[in-house]
């Protein structure tokens, strides 16, 4: 939930080496005077909107008398430079990149024509390459200020078609995004808001980037393409001059202020919940219990488990009834022992846990899934390293009609779901019209007939249905909302409850970005009810579980590390509990098994873990 | 800074003094030494010539770092067909053991081989130190882009070291 404090041993030697000498090296003496000197020889900009109203005066009469002169200009049959296409070429490896914008110069905001081309014209026998979201990106540089929008795509890695000698062709597209602290955020905004591509005044870049894989993976050596095309917009050519100086009103360059959602009065919290402080247990050797390693999970039909990793091919399992009192029921063993996490589901004859492993043996991707299946959560059985598993990280699972439905992402976003029929061999389901790149999963659940994922879509908040957990359908006809992403399910007694979040978001501090949330609710997972948004919940980045009598949610607010709690009885109408004080935590995480709720936190100050549980929510 | 804004040589110099030697050392781990000196006096005539425009001072060392960086990624760029090469004089010979010309080769392509934009969160995170939302401040992109940037990153790295012999 925070970032990740830097830590350079994750780097390799040669690059810590690298930056060990570029922090060791210091400026030139004479580099001060020689700024200094250029600094006295350069006028600084001005902004258009500070200029005086008498000499917005004058500038309208000097544009006047320029004009005039261009329509003397232009009467006298002279004709401006005519600028015609530019482009930029790169190859590698027989292919190549070319990035062509129709004109070189453009009046402001006049439609810019630019594409780029991709082309294979080796003679290898290649089909396809593996790339990112995007196959080909496309950024903007302000050459002279410090307007810069680099584009932004999904992490790779996915195939694209290659027919040798056959360009394909990529309009400009706009991706990148933002912070509202941002200087040149309302010109980002806009620039991407407008399905154009129109500039403003000054020299611009544009910039065309290709990066892809021609073997099975993104992991090796990526052949990597740039290509830059630099136009002028605005008055250097008497033809855009002419334009800028005879256009009605353009669209803004600068355009209007960013809205945002109204800080909300936070709801005094209220006593509608009793919490046990309850000690977990600890790891014998070494590595923590949640976190990366080990971890805690609800179990189908009651109780709690918690694998404690005692070595990397050792851990310990623990049970508990009640979330309170632990008990070491037995321990796995063997290589990659220490993945074993959970979540955990149950067919009525199998438990499968989730869980992770390190790549290097198996798998080229640092992280990549794991399970394993037991009859009886004693003997424990893991899964062959497979295909499925390349890249991914699992979040959670269900279990129904056609089996075993995990969710997470993978590298490259292959797939957001998992299915298997046995818990021990897996297959992606890469359903591209049902879960577009970009697709997010938060949580899985079965409902009498279908499976039912909640998470995003295209952007947008989305749900799905599966009746066999391999062919999937997007819920259609949602509430119409701005949020951006369903985060969670829980399955109480207002029937089931998911937080909508990611909407325009509010900086209540510098830097700390908080998003209305608006609990959401339905009976079958189809047809779902918006409220509005909680008072509560503003802000909050928290996980749901269902508990007796109600609903509870864990979580931090914003950039504020107090861990948190609030408890709803009906999903729509969320409160902060009273008389439970958690420190701030770097982590925390919520599991209920339908009969309790536990709570558990990594605390950011000393690293140690707390962990609460209740019996649920009182009215 | 005020005074910088309203044109104050004298109060920018001041400011120039404070943070060039970062400045230089972010550009020399960005683009090599050899080409530090240079982007280091763009940056700050830029940031002399844009700084009325910056709405917040508060802001000041992020929009400076972000300038290096937009700075170093273009002369990057015009010369990506041969990253490697001035790279090659941003690591003293004899340090680490690395002495051999070889070896520093390798050494330099680990950062090298990397998309501009990826070695600018490289840089930014691990060796200006800044905490991933700070970075994703300073480059104006969100902060999910940069983890992506980053874990494409080293992934990358860690497939590259491999290759090298040890």
């Amino acid at each position: 939930m925070t970032s990740p404090r830097p830590d350079p041993r994750e780097l390799p030697e040669a690059v810590r080496a690298q930056l060990d000498a570029a922090s060791r090296a210091d400026p030139p003496t004479d580099l001060l005077d020689a700024v200094v000197t250029e600094v006295g020889r350069t006028p600084q900009a001005r902004t258009w909107w500070r200029v005086p109203r008498v000499a917005v005066g004058l500038g309208t009469a000097a544009v006047t008398v320029v004009a005039v002169l261009l329509a003397v200009f232009v009467a006298g049959g002279g004709r401006p430079g005519a600028p015609g296409p530019v482009s930029d070429t790169a190859s590698k490896d027989g292919f190549v990149l070319e990035l062509t914008v129709t004109q070189s110069s453009y009046a402001p905001n006049a439609p810019i024509d630019a594409h780029a081309t991709l082309t294979y014209t080796g003679s290898q026998p290649i089909s396809r390459v593996w790339g990112g979201g995007t196959l080909v990106l496309f950024s903007l540089v302000d050459v002279d200020g410090t307007r810069d929008v680099p584009g932004a795509m999904n992490l790779p890695c996915i195939p694209y078609p290659i027919t040798p000698g056959k360009p394909q062709t990529f309009p400009f597209t706009k991706s990148g995004g933002y912070s509202p602290s941002d200087p040149n955020a309302e010109f980002i905004q806009a620039y991407l808001n407008d399905p154009q591509l129109r500039l403003p005044s000054g020299t611009w870049e544009l910039e065309a980037h290709a990066s892809f894989n021609t073997g099975d993976t993104c992991s090796a050596d990526p052949i990597s393409l740039s290509a830059t095309v630099r136009i002028t917009v605005g008055a250097t050519s008497a033809a855009s001059l002419q334009a800028e100086m005879t256009a009605s009103p353009a669209p803004s360059p600068t355009l209007p202020p960013t809205t945002v959602a109204p800080v909300p009065t936070q709801p005094p919290a209220e006593a509608t919940s009793a919490w046990l402080p309850v000690t977990m247990p600890s790891p014998v050797a070494h590595g923590p219990f949640g976190g990366p390693q080990g971890g805690v999970a609800a179990l189908p039909g009651g109780g709690f488990i918690d694998f404690v990793v005692e070595a990397p091919d050792r851990v310990s399992i623990y049970r508990s009834a009640d979330g309170a009192v632990w008990q070491r029921t037995g321990e796995i063993d063997g290589s990659g022992a220490d993945g074993l996490s959970g979540p955990i589901a149950w067919n009525g004859t199998t438990y499968v846990a989730l869980g992770s492993e390190a790549g290097g043996e198996s798998y080229a991707a640092p992280f990549n899934g794991a399970a394993w299946t037991s009859p009886d959560l004693v003997h424990w059985t893991k899964a062959p390293a497979q295909d499925a598993f390349g890249g991914v990280t699992f979040s959670g699972i269900a279990t129904g009609a056609g089996g075993f439905v995990a969710i997470g992402h993978s590298q490259g976003e292959v797939a957001v779901c998992w299915t298997s029929r046995d818990g021990l061999h897996w297959t992606a389901v890469t359903e591209r019209a049902a879960f577009p790149e970009g697709s997010l999963a938060s949580s899985v659940a079965w409902r009498s007939d279908h499976f039912l994922i909640v998470g995003s879509r295209s952007g947008s908040a989305a749900a799905w249905t599966s009746a066999d957990g391999t062919h999937w359908s997007p819920v259609a006809g949602l509430p119409g909302s701005p949020a951006t992403f369903l985060d969670g399910l829980a399955d109480g007694p207002g029937g089931l409850v998911t937080l909508a979040t990611g909407g325009p978001a509010t900086e209540v501090a510098p830097d700390d970005l908080r998003s209305p949330v608006a609990p959401w609710t339905s009976r079958d997972g189809v047809a779902w009810t918006s409220h509005a948004n909680s008072n509560a919940l503003f802000g909050a980045l928290a996980s749901i579980a269902a508990a007796p009598g109600g609903y509870v949610a864990a979580g931090t607010l914003g950039l504020d590390q107090a861990g948190r709690i609030w408890t709803s009885t009906d999903g729509t109408t969320w409160v902060p509990v009273a008389g439970v004080e958690l420190p701030a935590v770097s982590e925390i995480h919520l599991v209920s098994d339908g009969h309790r709720v536990l709570v558990f936190g990594r605390s950011a100050a000393s690293g140690g873990w707390v962990a609460i549980v209740s019996d649920g929510v009182h009215a | 800074m005020i005074r910088a804004r309203q044109g104050d040589i004298t109060a920018f110099e001041r400011l120039a003094e404070r943070h060039m030697t970062d400045l230089y050392r972010l550009a020399t781990a960005l683009v090599g030494a050899a080409d530090a000196r240079d982007l280091t006096q763009e940056t700050l005539l830029a940031a002399w010539r844009e700084l009325p425009r910056l709405r917040d001072p508060e802001r000041f060392l992020p929009w400076l770092r972000r300038i290096a960086v937009n700075r170093c990624r273009n002369h990057l760029r015009s010369r990506s067909r041969h990253p490697a090469e001035n790279l090659l004089e941003a690591v003293p010979s004899g340090r680490s053991g690395l002495a051999d010309a070889d070896r520093r080769l390798d050494m330099a392509d680990a950062l090298g081989v990397l998309p501009v934009a990826q070695r600018a969160v490289v840089v930014l995170h691990y060796f200006v130190g800044l905490p991933l939302r700070e970075v994703a401040e300073t480059l104006g992109v969100p902060e999910g882009t940069v983890k992506s940037r980053l874990n494409a990153a080293l992934t990358t790295l860690r497939s590259e070291l491999a290759e090298v012999p040890a």
